[in-house]
């Protein structure tokens, strides 16, 4: 090891003057695999099948090795290394990548392999399937997190930014934490606060309030491909949203991320599990199903298993497996057969495939206890009746009519698609599937088991006794497995930073990206296994950095060097998802109605949508209640046509955890014209109708924004105002016909010129970048 | 980085850096449509644009184009086993008795080039010279939504890029007014059949959201919110707009954010659409004589006619991708009645289409596709007693489209299929070659063109398709 690296050094040195930029250190990690995978695995790496000439690149064996007479890497000389010797041939019988691939290395790439080889060649295994680097030996003078991003920021003269104004600071914390932004009370009282510990007190506040558990779960529900539709033809309605209510009340009650694991995966399996444990394993079954009319039940079932595998290894290993469906991954040691020892862990259930609307077995009746007890009466009811006298006539009708009653309530009652353990006798068997055809089985039988790579002890069950989902579940949150945490915590860097330390969060395999601070991430991922996998804990600990509190505006400098922020020297500001948008809208206006749980709500919706998706067959009735002013996570998801006043959402048809952010023209049209928007306003405008003339600008502009308006804004507006005043007086039509819009009715009290020119003014305040923008 | 993205960045970039804070003309805006990739196509182009009139259900290509004498001749006779192999079948048919069912129709060969239409189709069969007929498609899906997600997506489930959002992507936006992709959905009058329309048809899968077809509705506002609020008249509007762009404009002094530069000049595209967008759709400056082409139903919003008339003008306004979808082909049992209704719906706005384009001169820049997701069995489903109830099963083995304009060869048929239009015989072509021809006729290689997705480089082929050269111009 010594060795190597002074050897590494004195090359280093004798060539620095000849090679431009020799003065580093190539990393193999961050700057060589990622060219390998690029330009060489697909036909030299983890795929046996479509291996070329027997060479493979993803491996230390396959680099440095020789095979019939070809030495890819000869460490110290690029002479000797077959690599440099094809990537820069000009015979085009030679050069690799070969010319039908359409693909070249830049020459930039080139340089950088050759000096890696003149440096020494030093290899190491891929980032993220080393064991995380707990960082034990650091004596942190600050938050861990500053530590981090300030030491990386000093390397290139920089530092992050001085804290966010309180009004900034307490909006920002408050839709991250919440969804929801503060009220102007809330606000006040923070400003006002001198006490050292404010800032921690409101985290702690909004961490316990139950907005938290709803706006966490979002981004559970994208990823848990959670919709009340099964989508394809027909999209029949099922009843899933008992499991949307335990997500929201086991981020509420902070439920242990490696509790949370077991439940969701496999709470049908564990000891003694109680109801709520196995409604939680009905994440498993938010997949969508395919109940198309001659449709082939086993193809239905096989892609349904499928998506369990993928969504799994997404959410916790951050693994592409998908690609491992039809063949080896072509750059992740996951073999073909890897997926299918996953396959057989989701396979042992008793779903069929076969047409189910909505409620394809297993199901669980999800009763209140209510219904319980009727159910429980009739049941029993039953029961004496068929011991009885089973052939008696009085009693065959008796029983008849209990049986008609059962069902009718049955309907009643929300069917759950959960999940089930297929005893032993009926355990399918799995064959791996040729190109992941369901009609195609091979004769290579496989059992259940987590990929060869990740499998670091060769004791564990999967070789002694039945590996099951419980046992992967167990598995994916135990010290054995190096990903899991740190796929975790960097999407929920992603929640309060807007992107990961690692940016592609779906992936971390050699084709993702690298992380921006490994360090970080590893002391992050450390810090949540040690504190017991505490959610909330660790959401404080984000949110209590400097890093996270610091100001979003840009400074000039830190633009020029690092226009992207990867340094983190300022807080990130960018457009809100448009869920939540919707909400602050909602709260702002104080429409909102904070009711929690049951089945999905119908606000206002276009006419004719679901109608036009549907030949006419479904049709949207909109909700006539309070309900339209429910918060988004609890609107009705249509699979094949989702709600429209939303936009770059996940899409809720399969696994989804990247954030999309685009900025179109349709977002404008929604925001100004979708009628819940409107009607926001115009009850905005009531609350502030309800103030003195003197204090109405700058209240509104706070309800929007979080701050007080500076005196040209606030005289800007009042000329605005006046304006929008002038036309509404001329056409007083025109101001009742726009107050008079929306389920809620205004107030008749107000005069209408003046309250139609507010509610202009409200939705224009509604519409600034500042107030669609977390910052 | 492959090339194309990173033209894309470095052109983003450039844009952004050049333009003054505030400097808000023409490049701002062209920023907020997918104009990034405008004019980078691999090679020339053949065509601009494209019409593609999808026909969702799967019309029976042995009633309409694929003429074959045999059935007559086998009518209610069992298909000979070795067409069959082990091929699958629907459910619907799998196990039972396959007879076949002849042609429903009357065929006759039309034009110069002799082609054979059905008469259910006289509109089509009095254009068959400018028509380039594939009889020799194939798939590898039996069922309709996999299917139809397969031909606009290249991949069989939900989650890959659109044809329109790939060509959004590569290509860009040739207007500031109109979105870059269209969709546009009709249904036949009874609407008797169960597929649906999924957002997925025309979504942008992987690529950003700012590439996915915008869905033009058939009643209502065609674009989702696009008129202002019952109380805020265009006056007021602009008012609201002036007043938000310089409050923005106030903020991005403060914050040093560029991005806010794009949302001002977004809310101005917004304004610019809620004019470009009902001049679009108002119908009432077009000749009497060019609607009737259309014929009866061109006024009906929402018809098949009134959605190719409103292709056409899409296509006059520099819109690149505009996908139809008709539903109704879905025969199973009942083809004497509903084939001659979806004819009826979809013949002569079709053709109408085709004429229109090249009256205009547009005919050869605008590429025309009409087909559906897979064609219908040769033989019955049903009971051959009962006329009335007659049907065709899914047959992803072998069916018909037809191209026209745009760098396709008129008055050709290419490929063939054995005496019962079962099996494909001579020049198959998989969907995948179809994509690859159709992103070659608009200057893109398929090969080429591609995004980066879970450390994958994705295309609309995979890793598959070859272009079909004998039918290029």
């Amino acid at each position: 090891m010594v060795l190597t690296y002074l050897h590494t050094l004195v090359i280093v040195f004798s060539l620095s003057a000849s090679i431009l930029h020799a003065d580093r250190i190539i990393d193999f990690d961050r700057q060589i695999r990622p060219i390998l995978s690029e330009y060489c695995f697909a036909c030299h790496g983890p795929d046996a099948n479509t291996r070329e000439a027997n060479i493979r690149l993803d491996t230390r064996e396959g680099l440095f090795a020789e095979h019939n007479g070809i030495k890819p890497v000869t460490p110290g000389s690029t002479l000797k290394s077959a690599i440099i010797q094809v990537i820069t041939s000009n015979d085009d019988n030679k050069i690799m990548p070969p010319p039908t691939t359409k693909r070249k290395l830049k020459q930039q790439e080139i340089e950088l392999l050759k000096q890696w080889i003149t440096q020494g060649a030093t290899w190491s295994a891929h980032w993220a399937f080393r064991p995380i680097q707990p960082n034990n030996t650091i004596q942190f003078n600050q938050h861990p997190i500053d530590y981090f991003i300030t030491q990386k920021a000093q390397k290139q003269q920089l530092s992050i930014a001085p804290e966010a104004p309180r009004q900034s600071l307490i909006r920002r914390v408050t839709l991250d934490l919440t969804g929801l932004p503060p009220t102007p009370k809330e606000t006040k009282n923070f400003i006002e606060d001198k006490s050292p510990n404010a800032y921690e007190k409101v985290v702690d506040r909004l961490l316990a309030s139950p907005r938290y558990g709803e706006r966490m779960a979002w981004e559970w529900l994208d990823a848990a491909r959670y919709a009340d539709t099964d989508g394809f033809q027909n999209d029949p309605t099922r009843s899933m949203w008992p499991w949307r209510d335990w997500l929201i009340n086991a981020l509420n009650n902070n439920i242990k991320f490696d509790q949370f694991t077991k439940e969701i995966l496999a709470g049908d399996m564990l000891p003694n599990n109680t109801k709520q444990q196995r409604l939680a394993s009905a994440f498993n079954r938010n997949h969508t199903y395919n109940n198309e009319g001659g449709r082939i039940p086993e193809e239905t079932r096989v892609e349904n298993v499928m998506d369990r595998v993928e969504t799994t290894s997404t959410i916790w290993l951050g693994l592409t497996v998908a690609c491992a469906r039809c063949h080896d991954h072509k750059y992740d040691p996951i073999s073909h057969h890897d997926y299918f020892k996953l396959y057989d862990i989701f396979n042992q259930t008793s779903e069929t495939g076969k047409q189910g609307y909505g409620r394809a077995k297993p199901i669980m009746f999800h009763t209140n206890p209510e219904q319980e007890k009727s159910l429980a009466s009739i049941i029993k009811k039953i029961k004496k009746h068929n011991t009885s006298n089973p052939k008696n006539i009085d009693h065959k009708t008796k029983l008849k009519t209990l049986k008609k009653q059962e069902r009718k309530l049955k309907r009643t009652i929300p069917n759950v698609m959960i999940m089930d353990h297929l005893p032993p006798e009926k355990r399918r068997k799995t064959f791996i599937l040729d190109g992941g055809a369901y009609d195609k089985p091979t004769n290579k039988l496989v059992t259940a088991g987590i990929p060869k790579f990740l499998n670091n002890n060769k004791n564990n069950k999967q070789n002694t006794t039945e590996f099951n989902r419980l046992e992967l579940a167990k598995w994916l949150v135990s010290n054995k497995n190096p990903l899991t945490s740190r796929v975790i915590v960097n999407r929920y860097w992603q929640t309060f930073f807007g992107k990961g330390l690692v940016t592609t969060v779906e992936d971390f395999g050699s084709q993702g990206a690298k992380p921006t601070h490994p360090q970080l991430l590893d002391w992050l991922a450390t810090e949540f296994i040690n504190n017991g996998w505490d959610v909330k804990q660790i959401h404080k600990t984000i949110v209590t950095s400097k890093t996270y509190r610091q100001s979003s505006k840009i400074n000039p400098k830190s633009k020029e060097i690092d226009p992207e922020n990867k340094l983190y020297t300022h807080a990130p500001r960018y457009r809100m998802p448009s869920w939540m948008l919707r909400d602050q809208a909602l709260a702002i206006s104080g429409l909102i109605n904070t009711e929690m749980g049951g089945p999905g709500v119908k606000p206002y919706q276009p006419k004719g949508i679901w109608a036009e998706a549907t030949f006419g067959k479904i049709k949207y009735q909109p909700d006539t209640n309070k309900n339209i002013y429910r918060r988004s996570l609890y609107i009705f998801w249509r699979r094949i046509v989702g709600p429209t006043m939303f936009f770059d959402n996940a899409k809720r048809q399969e696994c989804e955890v990247v954030q999309n952010r685009t900025n179109t023209p349709m977002h404008a049209l929604t925001t100004l014209n979708e009628p819940l928007f409107v009607e926001s306003a115009r009850a905005m405008a009531e609350r502030i109708l309800s103030l003195p003339e003197n204090k109405r600008i700058t209240f509104a502009f706070q309800l929007a924004t979080a701050r007080h308006p500076e005196p040209k804004e606030t005289q800007f507006l009042t000329k605005t105002l006046n304006n929008l005043i002038t036309e509404y007086k001329k056409s007083p039509n025109q101001a009742i016909a726009l107050l008079n819009q929306g389920y809620s009715k205004r107030n008749p009290k107000l005069n209408p010129s003046i309250h139609a020119a507010w509610a202009s003014l409200c939705s224009i305040l509604l519409n600034l970048d500042e107030t669609l923008t977390k910052e | 980085m492959d090339p194309l993205t990173e033209q894309s960045a470095l052109y983003t970039r450039r844009q952004f850096f050049s333009k003054g804070a505030l400097g808000l003309g023409t490049a701002a805006l062209s920023n907020m449509l997918p104009s990034a990739l405008a004019g980078l196509s691999h090679y020339a182009p053949k065509a601009k644009r494209v019409i593609y009139l999808f026909q969702n259900g799967a019309p029976s290509h042995v009633d309409l184009f694929d003429h074959k004498p045999a059935l007559k001749k086998w009518h209610g006779k069992e298909i000979p086993k070795e067409f069959l192999g082990d091929k699958r079948f629907s459910t619907m048919t799998a196990d039972k008795t396959k007879s076949i069912l002849a042609e429903i129709t009357k065929f006759k060969q039309h034009g110069q080039s002799g082609a054979q239409v059905s008469s259910f189709l006289p509109y089509t069969a009095s254009i068959a010279d400018k028509l380039c007929f594939i009889k020799s498609m194939h798939t590898t899906q039996v069922n309709h939504a996999p299917a139809i997600t397969f031909f606009l997506t290249g991949g069989e489930r939900f989650g890959r890029p659109s044809i329109g959002s790939w060509l959004s992507y590569g290509l860009g936006s040739m207007n500031q007014e109109l979105p870059t992709f269209v969709a546009m959905t009709s249904v036949d009058k009874e609407a008797s059949c169960g597929q649906m329309f999924y957002d997925s048809y025309w979504g942008s899968g992987f690529l950003p959201s700012v590439h996915q077809g915008v869905k033009f509705r058939g009643g209502g506002d065609p674009v989702l919110y696009l008129e202002n609020p019952t109380g805020i008249n265009k006056s007021i509007r602009r008012k609201q707009l002036d007043a938000i762009a310089e409050m923005n404009q106030k903020h991005y002094q403060r914050t040093n954010d560029q991005e806010i530069i794009t949302r001002i000049a977004q809310y101005e595209m917004a304004y610019k659409m809620q004019t470009s967008v009902p001049e679009l759709t108002d119908l009432s400056k077009e000749p009497k004589s060019i609607l009737h082409m259309y014929g009866p139903d061109v006024n009906r919003k929402g018809s098949f006619a009134y959605n190719c008339i409103m292709a056409r003008r899409l296509a006059e306004r520099g819109t690149r991708f505009i996908q139809l979808m008709h539903a109704g082909w879905d025969q199973h049992n009942n083809l004497n009645h509903q084939l001659k209704t979806q004819c009826i719906d979809t013949d002569q706005p079709s053709a109408a289409l085709i004429k229109d384009l090249e009256m205009r001169g547009m005919l050869d820049e605008t590429l025309v596709i009409w087909g559906g997701e897979f064609g219908r069995t040769p033989f019955l489903q049903g009971n051959i007693k009962d006329t009335k109830k007659w049907g065709r099963d899914h047959h992803p083995y072998a069916f018909t489209i037809w191209m026209a304009g745009g760098g396709v060869k008129p008055g050709i048929t290419y490929g063939a299929t054995d005496e019962f239009g079962c099996n494909v015989t001579q020049n198959p072509v998989h969907v995948h070659d179809f994509q690859a021809t159709l992103m070659h006729l608009l200057g893109l290689d398929h090969e080429k063109l591609t995004y980066k997705h879970q450390g994958r480089n994705f295309r609309l082929t995979d890793v598959h398709g070859h272009i079909i050269k004998d039918i290029l111009t």
